[in-house]
């Protein structure tokens, strides 16, 4: 580009920034190894509530750790890359309502369990059920997942700042 | 017309890009920014040269393993040019799109 670009140099720059910010979000994966190994924790924690019901007590223990342990490591350079993460999206590229919105769908979902509960539903190996399906659904669609998450970031923060307005 | 303070490094289109892929970033390794710029390991590693002197970009090396890696991360004065920068061109536009509209107002009607 020129020393003074012209007005269209200085739009196609912009519409580069705003591109190369939407790549950015859109590029973000990690290890198909780490989904696969979650999956089979999430599937052996909850089939184990059916067929070793004493068991309950560490096998969310043993989520709750691992979960932590796999945040804990993201935060740094190298546990990051050792998890097959090449980048961490910046928080403050991610725009307030899609956090809120996140948020929002979280509780949702913990009150509709907690209405659920009282009504003692019984389903036969129904842990162990939703458990291969929670597996199932992280092994095939984790990576259409978290990229239908990076579109959405991208939709909100278009919809929010657009011509490459920080 | 006023000339807005554009910033001379960031007029490559390369190292804009480069910074902007950065700026959604609170680090990234130098193989993923190569490979969405498109750029040779030399090339990419020849404007990260240009982009750190001033400061704007922080290298960081290191091992995972036996392999060594390289992290790069937008420094604050990197996104404040960024922003400094944006803000220059959203004015030229705007300078473009007012004199335009004026420019039209002014013609005589057919």
């Amino acid at each position: 580009m020129v020393e003074h670009p012209s007005a269209e140099e200085a739009a196609r720059a912009l519409r580069d920034v705003d591109r190369r910010r939407d790549q950015a979000l859109g590029s973000l994966h990690g290890a198909k190894w780490v989904d696969l190994t979650f999956a089979l924790v999430i599937f052996l924690c909850l089939a184990s509530t059916d067929f070793l019901p004493s068991a309950a007590g560490w096998s969310g223990l043993t989520m709750a750790v691992l979960a932590l342990g796999y945040g804990l490591l993201l935060r740094t350079r190298r546990g990051a890359a050792w998890l097959g993460h090449s980048a961490r999206v910046d928080r403050s590229a991610i725009p307030p309502r899609f956090v809120l919105g996140v948020w929002l769908v979280f509780v949702a979902v913990c009150a509709a369990m907690f209405a659920v509960r009282p009504l003692h539903v019984q389903i036969p190996y129904g842990s162990t059920i939703m458990g291969a399906v929670l597996a199932i659904v992280l092994v095939v669609f984790g990576q259409h997942l978290r990229r239908g998450l990076a579109a959405l970031v991208r939709r909100s923060r278009s919809g929010g700042a657009a011509d490459g307005h920080a | 017309m006023a000339t807005p303070d554009l910033d001379p490094l960031l007029l490559d289109p390369t190292r804009l890009s480069i910074v902007a892929l950065l700026a959604s970033t609170e680090w990234a390794e130098f193989r993923w920014v190569r490979d969405l710029v498109g750029l040779s390991d030399s090339a990419l590693s020849k404007q990260i040269t240009n982009l750190a002197n001033p400061g704007y970009v922080e290298v960081k090396k290191g091992y995972v393993g036996k392999r060594p890696r390289t992290w790069l991360n937008l420094s604050d004065s990197g996104h404040q040019a960024l922003r400094a920068h944006v803000a220059a061109l959203n004015q030229i536009v705007e300078q473009s799109q007012r004199a335009g509209s004026t420019h039209r107002a002014e013609e005589p009607s057919a």
